[in-house]
């Protein structure tokens, strides 16, 4: 369940609702000039409001069967990699759908893909041999490892955080080349 | 002499439109396999050259009117001066804070209650909580909605509505006032207010850059004039040095 809230609230909407993003705010787009990282932050602060009313259905629920855990002090690093990760991937992923429209109906079912392919319902110890580098080699398992063990008390693995980090890099180099290639022509996408 | 308030130097702009076909990354994809033989035709992607070298400078107290027919680029001007579209060549500097009037119902929930909107607009335009405090009561007794501030704005009839946008985008002092087309609101009662606003406002900015199809009231409030056409500029310069064949008839 933990894993499951980490990726409904960050990881699925890049995805499930980011390719609105900009689009969805084209009146605002065309007639003022805000700045445009103004409508992903709005949209990340959704994010984590929903987030935060959820973690109170999980823990009441994990008091009802008796399994609370206090976190772990390192849900607060956990959020701020994972906000910022969301923030810049969903950035990128607004303005390439802006430009191709069609991404709007296709991301969502690569989201689901990825949903059944990270380890959320089922442990990541059942793939072994080759199949283990399904789970090793995606970076969103290790994004959800980092806000799902805290969750339940213990410290993330520090494998988590090296493999968090890069692809937190690397979406922050790949925000940094689109936005600044493609900012200049948001508003006659939209 | 100060510097400029605003000043454009060899603006250029020139506007993307796609067609659905581009719009799809399907085409692309299908595209980049048989050699881009499919999107041959120039007509998925069109370029618009909106604007075309436009070059001038504002200062302190000018009161500017653009003329040019539809389409001659007088929106889109605007729009670069306010910096929702940045220009493809050229520069643009503008000193001051801008307040544009291009789209005044931006921000509106409807399902918020007129005093909500008030905060919510305001905020949009860079108020703080206390400062939205001060104005609320002007802004509510100015708008005449007494008793319907507390209703949800799906409520109001057209004239309420309008009348509350009206106040709320004319309630923000500002350096830099643009405006495309002067705005009017409201029964005749309240036009008489409205006129004396807008007077105020105008006053009140330091620049102002106003497109109209009106030419006397262009004449009325502007002391420069800027003529478009096609995205050019034919004449910038006092309203008096008009030329006569370029004054609309």
């Amino acid at each position: 369940m933990a894993g499951y809230l980490t990726w409904i609230h960050f990881i699925g909407p890049t995805l499930g609702e980011a390719p609105e993003l900009f689009v969805s705010v084209s009146g605002s787009i065309r007639n003022h000039a805000f700045p445009f990282m103004y409508y992903v932050l709005r949209y990340v602060t959704r994010a984590l409001i929903l987030l935060g009313h959820s973690l109170v259905v999980f823990y009441i629920m994990t008091l009802c069967v008796r399994n609370f855990h206090f976190p772990n002090w390192q849900i607060i690093p956990a959020l701020v990699v994972l906000t910022l990760f969301t923030t810049f991937l969903s950035t990128v992923v607004g303005i390439i759908s802006a430009r191709y429209r069609d991404l709007r109906f296709m991301l969502p079912y690569v989201g689901q893909m990825l949903f059944f392919v990270t380890p959320i319902f089922w442990s990541p110890h059942a793939m072994n041999g080759k199949r283990a580098i399904l789970v090793h080699a995606n970076p969103f398992y290790h994004l959800l490892e980092l806000l799902r063990q805290p969750l339940l008390g213990q410290p993330a693995p520090l494998n988590s955080w090296l493999n968090a980090l890069i692809a937190l890099a690397a979406v922050f180099v790949l925000w940094l080349v689109t936005f600044s290639a493609f900012r200049r022509k948001i508003p006659f996408w939209v | 002499m100060s510097a400029p308030l605003v000043s454009l130097d060899h603006v250029g702009l020139v506007y993307p439109i796609y067609s659905v076909r581009a719009q799809s990354l399907r085409h692309a994809a299908i595209n980049l396999a048989v050699g881009g033989r499919l999107l041959k035709g120039s007509n998925d992607v069109i370029h618009v050259k909106a604007l075309n070298n436009v070059t001038f400078k504002l200062n302190e107290g000018d009161r500017l009117g653009l003329v040019g027919h539809n389409g001659s680029g007088k929106t889109t001007l605007l729009k670069v001066l306010a910096g929702v579209y940045e220009p493809s060549q050229g520069s643009i500097n503008v000193r001051g804070q801008i307040s544009s009037m291009l789209d005044i119902s931006h921000g509106v929930d409807w399902e918020a209650t007129g005093v909500d909107n008030i905060k919510i607009m305001s905020r949009l335009r860079g108020l703080r909580g206390r400062e939205i405090r001060e104005r609320m009561d002007g802004i509510i007794d100015f708008s005449e909605l007494g008793g319907y501030a507390d209703l949800p704005m799906k409520t109001y009839s057209a004239g309420m509505a309008t009348r509350l946008m009206f106040t709320l985008a004319t309630s923000f002092s500002s350096d830099v006032l643009i405006l495309d087309e002067w705005l009017g609101a409201g029964d005749a009662a309240f036009l008489h207010k409205v006129a004396e606003r807008m007077d105020s406002i105008v006053a009140q900015a330091r620049v102002l850059i106003l497109a109209s199809h009106n030419f006397s009231l262009l004449d009325a409030t502007c002391n420069k004039l800027l003529v478009l056409d096609k995205g050019s500029v034919v004449y910038f310069g006092p309203k008096e040095d008009l030329p006569d064949e370029l004054r609309p008839s």
